[in-house]
């Protein structure tokens, strides 16, 4: 009988110690109900009944908004450092649930299904914003937006934040990858101006492969972030994802030549450094910051830390630049926003703050602050009128603000994140050479179709 | 056990029933934590996923754990998992032995090796995983940097399935191998020295006295850390996720990043489920088989 205690006891162990990392959309769901926040609602205005924007009449004091963030990111902490100026202006107290990004998508969704209103404001990665529209997460924005707004911000940035048509978050990151390149090597090879063409980058790419530095680096580890760049190239090519009917159109001829351009640098040319296979953007940074690659593609934020004397040996030998041009000229544009949970019970807070959060100056204030391209019209102007900027901040701001002239939004699709995910391992696979480049995308094509039916 | 229960005295009845009373509250609590999410997740394999999400329940029958077992991804990524549990385990039973041996024998220092050797166990493996991977670098990682210098031709660690497991077992054995040497001591601190001292007497050499006087009886320390061991390996996600991705290809997914993934990225909550009943069975069936093995050793 002890025995039998003991196995049964052993398999117990056994199953929770496996259900605590398997099974937990199903606890965090239990204890999501439980933390429901209890907000007093003083004004009475719990619900958006108020369809007038009578924001000054309204009296928030004692309102507590909680906003689900990613802890660590240097926007957020721009926006804490900030928040007791709107604090006291409203009376509404912000609490900053702050979550690592990894962590964030699978909290907000058990957030989402729970519908219990604990989170009011979700900090939304761009992928996310259809994904959640489309199953009702996320409140309509576009009526609160005011038409003034509207013109402001870049329409790429508004675009990319809405589905069907409707906006469901507002931006206040706007980014696409650019290039950063040496301008010594660049100088020491005799090229003169930045490359505007595939063909260009990869003569530049050739020629700046020497001691020891590699002309560039095509990021392919098996995950979601090197597939954002996966895209842009597949942009550039005139190939896509997804065509306007939502038909996949990933197995194209378009996208093939993508590959077959990409693994011609890679293996042919051997001006791509060789473990770029295994790397994401962690990895490119510190190479760039290290001195050993001349060329990278990467987001905005590496200029603030590739320009700091103190992590990067290259802060004063580098530039930033748009991407080259293949068939077309052409990005993804990425962006961070806020969006109100449909579940919460402040909406009309949650409004009043990312109205806040979201203004001109606001903006302006943050891009200056983390040498950050701006999402709107006017923030960059103050940005290119601020004293504080050197002239080559200036510029670097500029070129990240222009290089979203030609960004699309490429997340339309609300099942993106399936699809990123299968494109992962397209990604590696061909890159790696266990797969040929149409065996890998055709694969890649019925993985798609399968899964977002 | 039903024919004794007629022989126990009241008083000892009334004993008994004070220990129940006592130990209820502690029940009811691990009944709540423990088995009400276990039902909720088993309701869910067994629901559609779209049901899931709107917060409400479609019957559909062991329909998720068919979609499940025909998915050659699912399938893909339960072979690496074992291929990774058997190799893992392995060689941190042939390395938690060989430390713990040296340890025990209180060599000069061993003390303060001891203390050493525990201090992967406060690393959280995200730590470690991102440790890892500075370490295994190509360009600028110091495992390369000293293979050049002893003149191997350093690989490109995360650009091949082969190397990439490589990274991922040496990367696991540092992080658990602690845990194997520790639990090791311990069950070699109760073993009596009178049977080694008979089986020296009688002529037994080293090799003799491991394998017929001490291994038998590490018998029950060897079957909790197989245990243990054994679920944890099959749970492993954080080391492969950082290092790898489950790349190149999916040629190092494991079932732990396939559940998530498929949960968390593709919204197919049911097959999410199902998938982890199912490494739930495997695991069970395997402690059982475990704790089978030693009863007949007994």
């Amino acid at each position: 009988m002890r025995k039998k205690i003991l196995k049964t006891m052993m398999c117990a162990i056994t199953a929770m110690a496996l259900l605590a990392g398997c099974g937990s959309s199903s606890t965090e769901n239990t204890t999501g109900s439980t933390e429901e926040t209890v907000t007093e609602d003083t004004a009475g205005n719990s619900e958006t009944g108020s369809t007038e924007n009578t924001a000054e009449a309204a009296d928030y004091t004692g309102t507590k908004l909680v906003i689900g963030v990613e802890s660590g990111a240097p926007n957020i902490e721009f926006f804490k450092n900030n928040v007791s100026e709107f604090e006291s202006a409203t009376g509404i107290t912000v609490e900053w649930v702050e979550i690592p990004h990894d962590n964030m998508h699978e909290r907000f969704v058990q957030e989402a299904i729970s519908q219990s209103g604990a989170i009011d404001i979700y900090d939304t990665d761009q992928p996310w914003i259809s994904e959640f529209a489309s199953k009702g997460y996320l409140e309509p924005l576009g009526d609160r937006l005011s038409d003034e707004d509207k013109n402001d911000f870049y329409e790429a940035a508004l675009d990319a934040s809405s589905y069907n048509g409707e906006l469901y978050s507002v931006p206040f990151f706007v980014h696409t990858p650019i290039v950063f390149y040496r301008t010594d090597l660049f100088e020491e090879a005799g090229i003169t101006e930045f490359p505007k063409t595939w063909e260009e980058y990869e003569e530049a790419a050739k020629k700046l492969t020497k001691d020891g530095v590699y002309g560039t680096i095509i990021e392919a580890k098996q995950a979601g972030e090197p597939v954002t760049h996966l895209v842009d190239w597949f942009y550039q090519a005139g190939g896509s994802i997804i065509d306007a009917d939502n038909n996949v159109t990933v197995n194209s001829p378009e996208n093939a030549e993508a590959f077959n351009f990409m693994l011609k640098m890679m293996y042919e040319d051997e001006s791509v450094m060789p473990g770029s296979i295994g790397y994401d953007n962690a990895d490119v940074h510190n190479m760039f910051m290290q001195g050993k690659v001349a060329m990278v593609k990467n987001w905005p934020y590496m200029f603030a830390m590739a320009k700091d004397p103190e992590q990067s040996k290259v802060s004063d030998k580098f530039a930033v630049a748009i991407q080259p041009a293949g068939k077309e000229q052409s990005t993804a544009a990425w962006t961070w926003g806020f969006g109100i949970s449909s579940s919460s019970k402040n909406k009309d807070a949650a409004w009043e703050f990312i109205k806040w959060a979201t203004s001109s100056e606001k903006l302006a204030q943050l891009g200056i602050a983390n040498s950050n391209p701006v999402p709107r019209t006017s923030s960059l102007e103050i940005v290119t009128n601020d004293s504080s900027l050197t002239e080559f901040d200036k510029e670097s701001i500029q070129v990240m603000s222009d290089a979203l002239q030609y960004a699309h939004n490429a997340t339309e699709n609300p099942n993106f994140p399936t699809i990123q995910n299968e494109l992962s391992y397209t990604l590696s696979g061909i890159m790696t050479k266990q797969v040929s480049v149409e065996e890998g995308l055709a694969e890649a094509e019925k993985a798609i179709k399968e899964a977002i039916q | 056990m039903s024919g004794k229960t007629g022989s126990i005295s009241i008083r000892e009845k009334k004993r008994r029933r004070a220990g129940y009373s006592l130990i209820a509250p502690a029940c009811l609590v691990l009944l709540v934590i423990f088995f009400v999410p276990l039902l909720y997740a088993f309701a869910i394999s067994i629901s559609d996923s779209d049901a899931v999400i709107n917060n409400s329940f479609r019957f559909v029958g062991l329909k998720n754990y068919f979609s499940v077992m025909t998915n050659s991804k699912f399938l893909a990524a339960l072979g690496h998992t074992c291929f990774f549990v058997i190799t893992t385990i392995t060689l941190e039973f042939i390395i938690g032995f060989v430390v713990a041996l040296l340890l025990y024998r209180e060599v000069a220092g061993s003390r303060v090796f001891r203390l050493i050797f525990a201090v992967p166990l406060m690393v959280a493996p995200v730590v470690s995983g991102l440790q890892w991977r500075w370490l295994f670098a190509d360009q600028y990682g110091i495992i390369n940097a000293l293979l050049d210098k002893l003149g191997l031709a350093a690989p490109l660690w995360f650009t091949q399935v082969s190397t990439s497991w490589v990274a991922i077992i040496v990367a696991n054995l540092w992080l658990a191998t602690p845990f194997v040497i520790l639990v090791l001591l311990a069950g070699l601190g109760g073993l009596s020295e009178e049977l080694n001292e008979a089986a020296a007497i009688d002529g037994a050499n080293r090799i003799q006295t491991f394998f017929h006087i001490i291994l038998p009886q590490l018998k029950p320390t060897i079957l909790i850390i197989l245990v243990i061991r054994l679920t944890d390996a099959f749970r492993i996600y954080d080391l492969v996720y950082i290092l790898t991705g489950g790349g190149p290809g999916g040629g190092t997914e494991v079932l732990s990043t396939f559940i998530y993934k498929r949960i968390f990225s593709d919204w197919k909550f049911g097959q999410g489920s199902a998938a982890a009943f199912l490494v739930m069975l495997i695991i069970c069936a395997l402690s059982f088989l475990c704790n089978k093995w030693m009863s007949e050793e007994e």
